[in-house]
C-alpha cells in the first residue's frame, strides 16, 4: 500500500505532477472499479487548479454530499436523478484548496446499513477479497481509498459509517467530534448524529484533509472553530498519558480481542498508563442509538415524498402518489427504519421508546465524559466481527445491527473516535478504535501516527 | 403495534409480502430493543447539543428539534432547486 504521506511528499517536491498522480487513480479505477462499484459517479473533464494545500490530491466524495451539477443519490433510486445546484461546505472546502474530486462514492441507501450491500446501484465489494462486504455505510469510500482509486475520501458517520468500512477495508477513518465540520450540503441520516469525516490510508492523509474541512461555518449553526491538525501530528508523547480500557468492548472475536489488547500493550510499553474501568451502561448503547436514528431519519425522510423533487410514480390523488412514491423508490432498510422511526414516536408510544432512547443516551454521555476526565482515551475494537461474505447478514437486520455495537457509543456522545489498522486476520486488517474527549481530535491522529512510525503493527 | 396506522403516518404502501416480512423484522428489532424501559434519569436534550456542559467553544447548540421542526430541516439541509 503506497501512503498518503509518500505521495502527498513527491506532490509538494514536483516529482509527481497533480495531473500524473490523477492519471495514475483514474488507471486504477479503469482497472478495478467493474470488481468493486466503488462509484456511484465518476467525473469527466477535472479541471486541475494551480495551487492550494491539496492540489493534486485526488479525492472521492460519498455520494450524500451535495457537489454543484453532479447528481447527488444517496444511494438510492429516490434520488437517482437529482442534481443539487450547490457545494456541501466540505466539497467547497477540498475544492478551494486544490483537490481533484474524481466521482460520488457508492453507499449503503440514505446511509442505512453497516455492510455496503444495501445502494440501490449495487453492493461495493472489499478490495481485500471482492466475495467479502467492505463495510458501510461508506462503502465505496473506504473501497475506493483502500484499492488506490483516490488518495483520500469523504464521507459521513453517524454511528460507525466511516470506522466500520475503515476498519473492514484497512485503512484509518476518523468521526470528528460533532459540529467540528459542516453538514451543510449533507443529506442527513440523525442530524444530532451525523458527522463528516475522512478516510485515508494513514492518519497523515486523515490530518491533512482534517485541516482543510474543519471549522465554523456559517451556514452550519452547530460548528465550531478550527482545530489544527497537522501542526500537533508529531507531538504525540506516550509518557503520562492514561488510556482506558474496558472489559465490556472486549467481548468479540478472539482474534481482534487479542489484536486490541496487543494495540493497548504497545501504548503501555511506550509509557502510558492503563487504566481499567467500567461502563454500566452499555447495555443500553444498540437500543438507544437505534430509537433515536429511527426517529430522526423518520422525520427527516419526510421530505422525500415525490412532489418536490426525486423519483415520483405516476399519476395519483396527492396521498396515494406519496405513498406508492415512497413505496417504489426506498428500499426495505429504509422503510424498515421509517416505520420504526414513526412508531416510536408516535404520541402513544414516545414515552416508552423514544424518550427512554433519550435518557439512556444522556445516561451514556455522562459516564462517558465521567470516563475521560480520569483518561486520555480509550481504546477499543472497532467492529466484534471480521469482515463476512456478501449476502451473509443482509436478510438480518438485527445480525446486521450487532456490527454496530462498539462504534455507536461515540456518536451518542458526540465525541471524536478514529479507527486505524492494528493487525492482520486472514488477510484481512483489523481496525482498533480510539475514543477521546470533545474537540481532543488532533490528540487522537497524532496517537494513530505515533503507532504507525514506532511501529505499533 | 397497528401496523396500519404507522405506515398510514408514514405514508408509504406495501404489498402484503413486503408487509408480512417487515412487520416480523420490526417486531423482532423492538423485543431487542425493549430492555431499554428500564432505564430512568433525565433525557438528552437537542437543545444543549453534544456537551452536558454548556461550554463558551460550542458556538451555537443544536438548533432544531428531531421532530418538531422537519420544515426548517428541510430548508436548511435540502435546497430545492429554484425550477420547481
Amino acid at each position: 500500500m503506497i501512503f498518503m504521506e509518500d505521495v502527498y511528499a513527491r506532490l509538494k517536491c514536483g516529482e509527481l505532477l497533480p495531473d500524473e498522480n490523477l492519471a495514475d487513480k483514474m488507471d486504477v479505477i479503469e482497472k478495478r472499479e467493474s470488481t468493486l462499484n466503488a462509484f456511484i459517479s465518476i467525473f469527466d473533464k477535472i479541471s486541475i487548479p494551480d495551487d492550494g494545500i491539496l492540489n493534486g490530491v485526488v479525492v472521492g466524495v460519498k455520494d450524500n454530499f451535495a457537489v454543484r451539477g453532479k447528481r447527488m443519490t444517496c444511494g438510492s433510486k429516490m434520488l437517482e436523478n437529482y442534481v443539487p445546484d450547490y457545494n456541501a461546505t466540505v466539497v467547497e472546502r477540498l475544492m478551494s484548496e486544490g483537490a481533484l474530486i474524481v466521482g460520488k462514492n457508492n453507499m449503503d441507501e440514505f446511509a442505512c446499513g453497516s455492510s455496503g450491500e444495501t445502494s440501490y446501484f449495487g453492493p461495493t465489494r472489499n478490495p481485500i477479497n471482492p466475495d467479502y462486504v467492505p463495510g458501510g455505510s461508506s462503502s465505496g469510500s473506504a473501497a475506493a481509498v483502500a484499492s488506490g482509486m483516490v488518495d483520500v475520501s469523504v464521507a459521513s458517520d453517524t454511528g460507525g459509517s466511516i470506522r466500520n468500512p475503515a476498519c473492514f477495508c484497512g485503512v484509518v477513518g476518523i468521526k470528528p467530534s460533532y459540529g467540528l465540520v459542516s453538514r451543510y450540503g449533507l443529506v442527513d441520516l440523525a442530524m444530532s448524529m451525523d458527522c463528516p469525516g475522512v478516510l485515508a490510508r494513514d492518519a497523515f492523509g486523515v490530518a491533512l484533509v482534517m485541516d482543510v474541512i474543519n471549522g465554523r461555518d456559517e451556514k452550519d449553526q452547530t460548528t465550531v472553530s478550527k482545530l489544527k491538525f497537522l501542526e500537533k501530528l508529531n507531538s504525540f508523547n506516550p509518557d503520562g498519558v492514561r488510556i482506558g480500557v474496558c472489559e465490556d468492548f472486549l467481548n468479540v472475536d478472539p482474534k481482534i480481542r487479542k489484536i486490541t489488547e496487543r494495540t493497548v500493550g504497545f501504548f503501555e510499553r511506550k509509557g502510558a498508563e492503563v487504566v481499567n474501568f467500567e461502563f454500566s451502561y452499555f447495555k443500553y448503547a444498540l437500543s438507544s442509538y437505534y430509537i433515536c436514528v429511527y426517529a430522526e431519519f423518520a422525520s427527516s425522510m419526510q421530505k422525500f415524498d415525490g412532489l418536490k423533487y426525486g423519483y415520483a410514480t405516476g399519476e395519483f390523488g396527492l396521498f396515494e402518489r406519496v405513498s406508492r412514491t415512497r413505496a417504489e423508490a426506498l428500499g426495505r432498510e429504509v422503510k424498515r427504519r421509517i416505520l420504526l422511526g414513526t412508531f416510536v414516536s408516535m404520541k402513544e408510544y414516545a414515552d416508552k421508546w423514544y424518550t427512554k432512547a433519550l435518557i439512556a443516551r444522556r445516561r451514556i454521555q455522562v459516564e462517558l465524559e465521567a470516563v475521560l476526565k480520569d483518561v486520555d482515551f480509550i481504546v477499543l475494537p472497532t467492529m466484534p466481527i471480521l469482515p463476512f461474505r456478501l449476502g451473509e447478514r443482509v436478510d438480518d437486520p438485527v445480525k446486521m445491527y450487532m456490527c454496530d455495537v462498539l462504534t455507536v457509543l461515540p456518536n451518542l456522545a458526540g465525541l471524536p473516535a478514529i479507527s486505524f489498522p492494528a493487525g492482520d486476520v486472514g488477510g484481512f486488517k483489523v481496525g482498533v478504535q480510539l475514543v477521546g474527549r470533545m474537540f481532543d481530535d488532533p490528540f487522537l491522529v497524532s496517537a494513530v501516527r505515533f503507532f504507525e512510525k514506532e511501529g505499533g503493527v | 403495534m397497528d401496523i396500519h396506522r404507522v405506515l398510514n403516518i408514514a405514508r408509504i404502501s406495501l404489498s402484503c409480502e413486503e408487509l408480512d416480512a417487515l412487520k416480523h423484522d420490526i417486531e423482532r428489532i423492538l423485543s431487542l430493543f425493549s430492555e431499554i424501559s428500564g432505564v430512568e434519569g433525565e433525557p438528552f436534550e437537542y437543545s444543549r447539543g453534544m456537551s452536558t456542559e454548556l461550554r463558551e467553544d460550542i458556538a451555537t447548540p443544536v438548533p432544531f428539534d428531531a421532530l418538531s421542526n422537519v420544515r426548517d430541516v428541510q430548508n436548511r439541509y435540502i435546497k430545492v432547486p429554484k425550477n420547481l
